[in-house]
């Protein structure tokens, strides 16, 4: 989980207003940091991973096809303060996975490792809590081809009691997070930390 | 590229939920809405008020016109159709002159003209009516009914103004009488409520009015222009056609405003208006506000002249009908007075019954010795009261009662003096008969003085022999033995025998009867102990 930061925003508020030099300089240093698990992540994306039911487009276009390289693309990373979510936090730098096949890749079987369940008969084509294919292993087949590729894995470091989520599990970026341990999460901290210390020394106080 | 969770955040920080900026936002938001719904308000309750105003000024109007309409229609039925503009005329003027409302002044005016069927003689009543209103603290309404009342000889209303005279003087007066003294006491009350602030202010209220409902007439007007060329029906069929409501058309009042100014400045040149213009000028004195203290005498063109003939006519007749009716009641008065004294008679007849003993009444008549005088009155008063004759019949009442009082009078002389209560009050209910039946004109009768009884038998001397003077019959030789007379007794010959009781001594007599019947108990008394003594 990332660490919490008190006046991240007002910090960089106050550089690009005060200190534009100190800003950019702290964007470049937390994209250095960075850009090793953005490139990290990227590399777990196989270029010949050929599913035999991701081959195509779907005609209602509602499946994508599988691009390993629109998949890399769409791995980045932000070093400017993102929108707060809907629990009220903004984070000062982000890693995400925007494309919907990478997304597909990243987190099928988080929910059911085993694939869906089939849809008794009689169930609706629209209910998705069913597997509607006519093959009842689809779904566990389809994430055992995954899991060969790039096995899932929980990034969600914190220690201490209570459950970890599925929602930090992934086999990209998420993967290539836990794989740091944390190290990187750190170094964004120490480099904001820097730039603040920076500031203060430019300014006076 | 589509958003994604599929995020990892670096170095969180909590700016609060976005719900509560959202909420911030919504607030503020909602404040610039509510400034910006309050000036749209205000603004439309400028116009609505505008479009209220207009519907006041509308209704005001109509309900103007639908009052002096009915006022006219009233007048012309009452055959006095050539006096509705001097009524209207009247009405404005006094609506001016005294700041009383013509929605007032209107159904007064009509009530005072059914009731006279005179348009002076209602004008003279109508200025009474305003003074005495005004005086006596009345709205004008109930002055109004007052009069008019009045005027046709119920006069119980006129209490009220404290004229100082009793129902019976104001019932000897006639309606002229009367309306000069509420004149005389009421005279100028109304000009000085007019003066006074409050009359000052039912004067704007009124102004204000006036103003309202020569509007509302604009707007008609404005309205069977713009629509049925000056005829209302086209234009209200036009207005539902068009399926636009009224409403919009007063609101957009002044758009027309404008519209009229620009059609003025268009036509001021032309001298459209100058005709319009001479001939208000040449109805001005129609519309000049009437005075009615003013002396203006009216034109005396043949059509004038015409009117003030039916004018002189109608007043004729309505003194005429006030001469009847003032007969009519004086017809009225006697015929009651009448009634009124066969009816105290006959109740002085059966009042004799009640305030007196009737055995006592005939026993005093007998002490008296006027038995036969005292029925003979009664039945001659019985005779008089079945014959109607009202004359007779009082001054029959009033010797009986006469007699009456002195019998009770008589009666109940005890030696310690003094008339017990009921007594006394028996004696004031004769009393006062006799004062009522002296109002009606039967005069009071003097009470008899009680006289002594006169002797038959000439007194016996007293002697040493028989002290007490006892007349010779108890020297009978039968005496202490029953006297019973015997046909076969031939010695005895017929003698008519009469006794004769001091009063007081009797009336003593009978008190101490009383007395020992009472101590003795009677046969209810008796009965009444027995059951106690046993208990049961």
């Amino acid at each position: 989980m990332a660490t919490q930061l008190k006046g991240a925003s007002q910090l960089r508020t106050a550089l690009r207003r005060f200190e534009p030099d100190l800003a950019k300089e702290l964007q470049d240093e937390v994209a250095n940091v960075l850009k090793p698990i953005v490139k990290k992540a990227r590399g777990f994306i196989p270029s010949d991973f050929t599913p035999s039911h991701w081959r195509g487009d779907s005609k209602t276009g509602k499946w994508p096809i599988y691009n390993a390289t629109l998949m890399r693309r769409g791995i980045g990373y932000k070093t400017t303060p993102s929108k707060p979510n809907r629990r009220g936090f903004s984070y000062a730098a982000s890693i995400a996975n925007k494309t919907a096949s990478g997304a597909i890749f990243e987190t099928a079987g988080r929910k059911n490792p085993n694939g869906m369940q089939k849809a008794p008969k009689g169930t609706p084509r629209t209910n998705k809590n069913f597997s509607h294919s006519n093959n009842p292993q689809a779904g566990s087949q389809f994430i055992r081809a995954l899991e060969n590729a790039s096995p899932i894995a929980q990034s969600n470091t914190r220690t201490g009691s209570g459950r970890r989520g599925r929602y930090m599990k992934g086999r990209l970026i998420y993967r290539a997070w836990a794989e740091d341990g944390g190290k990187t999460n750190a170094a964004v901290i120490k480099a904001i930390e820097g730039a603040a210390a920076k500031f203060r020394a430019r300014v006076g106080r | 590229m589509a958003t994604t969770d599929l995020m990892i955040g670096i170095g969180a920080e909590y700016k609060g939920k976005a719900a509560f900026n959202k909420a911030n936002k919504d607030v503020l938001g909602l404040g610039k809405g509510v400034q910006n719904l309050a000036k749209a308000y205000i603004g439309l309750q400028g116009a609505q008020k505008a479009f209220r105003y207009g519907q006041q000024s509308l209704k005001a109007f109509v309900a103007d016109d639908k009052a002096a309409r009915q006022l006219a229609q009233t007048v012309g039925n009452l055959g006095l159709a050539y006096e509705a503009t001097n009524v209207e005329n009247f009405i404005q003027g006094l609506e001016r002159t005294y700041a009383v409302a013509d929605d007032l002044l209107r159904p007064a005016m009509a009530k005072l003209i059914q009731v006279t069927q005179s348009y002076t003689k209602s004008k003279e009543i109508m200025t009474t009516a305003l003074n005495a209103a005004a005086g006596a603290g009345v709205d004008l309404g109930t002055a109004v009914t007052d009069l008019s009342q009045a005027y046709v000889g119920n006069l119980r209303g006129l209490r009220k103004y404290n004229l100082g005279l009793t129902q019976a003087e104001l019932a000897t007066k006639s309606f002229q009488e009367i309306q000069d003294l509420l004149n005389k006491t009421f005279t100028g009350q109304a000009s000085l409520a007019a003066e006074t602030y409050a009359g000052k202010m039912a004067a704007l209220t009124i102004a204000s009015s006036n103003a309202q409902e020569i509007i509302g007439k604009g707007l008609v007007d404005a309205i069977s222009n713009a629509f049925g060329n000056g005829d209302i029906d086209k234009a209200t069929m036009q207005i539902e056609s068009m399926a636009k409501a009224v409403a919009d058309i007063v609101a957009g009042l002044g758009t027309m405003t404008g519209w009229y100014s620009k059609l003025f400045k268009i036509t001021s040149g032309l001298g459209l208006f100058d005709a319009l213009n001479n001939k208000r000028n040449a109805l001005k004195l129609k519309d000049t506000p009437y005075d009615p203290r003013s002396g203006n005498m009216p034109d005396m063109s043949p059509a004038a002249m015409k009117v003030i003939q039916a004018r002189r006519k109608a007043d004729a007749d309505a003194a005429k009908r006030q001469k009847e009716l003032a007969s009519l009641a004086a017809k009225q008065t006697k015929a009651l007075k009448e009634q009124t004294a066969l009816a105290k008679a006959k109740a002085v007849l059966e009042q004799s019954s009640m305030v007196m003993n009737m055995d006592l009444i005939q026993n005093t008549a007998a002490l008296m010795g006027k038995v036969t005088a005292d029925e003979t009155l009664r039945l001659k008063l019985q005779q008089a009261i079945l014959l109607g004759n009202t004359e007779q019949a009082g001054n029959l009442a009033q010797q009986l009662l006469a007699s009456q009082i002195a019998a009770m009078k008589l009666s109940s002389t005890n030696p310690l003096g003094g008339f017990t209560d009921a007594l006394k009050a028996a004696l004031a209910a004769a009393q006062q008969l006799r004062d009522e039946l002296a109002k009606l004109g039967a005069p009071k009768v003097g009470i008899p003085a009680p006289t002594a009884p006169t002797s038959v038998i000439p007194e016996i001397p007293k002697t040493a022999a028989n002290p007490l003077g006892i007349p010779s019959f108890y020297g009978y030789s039968g005496f202490g033995q029953p006297f019973l007379p015997s046909a076969t007794d031939t010695s005895l010959t017929a003698t008519e025998l009469r006794i004769f009781i001091d009063p007081s001594a009797a009336a003593y007599g009978i008190n101490a009867a009383v007395v020992g019947a009472n101590a003795n108990g009677t046969a209810s008394t008796v009965n009444r102990n027995g059951v106690f003594s046993y208990g049961s």
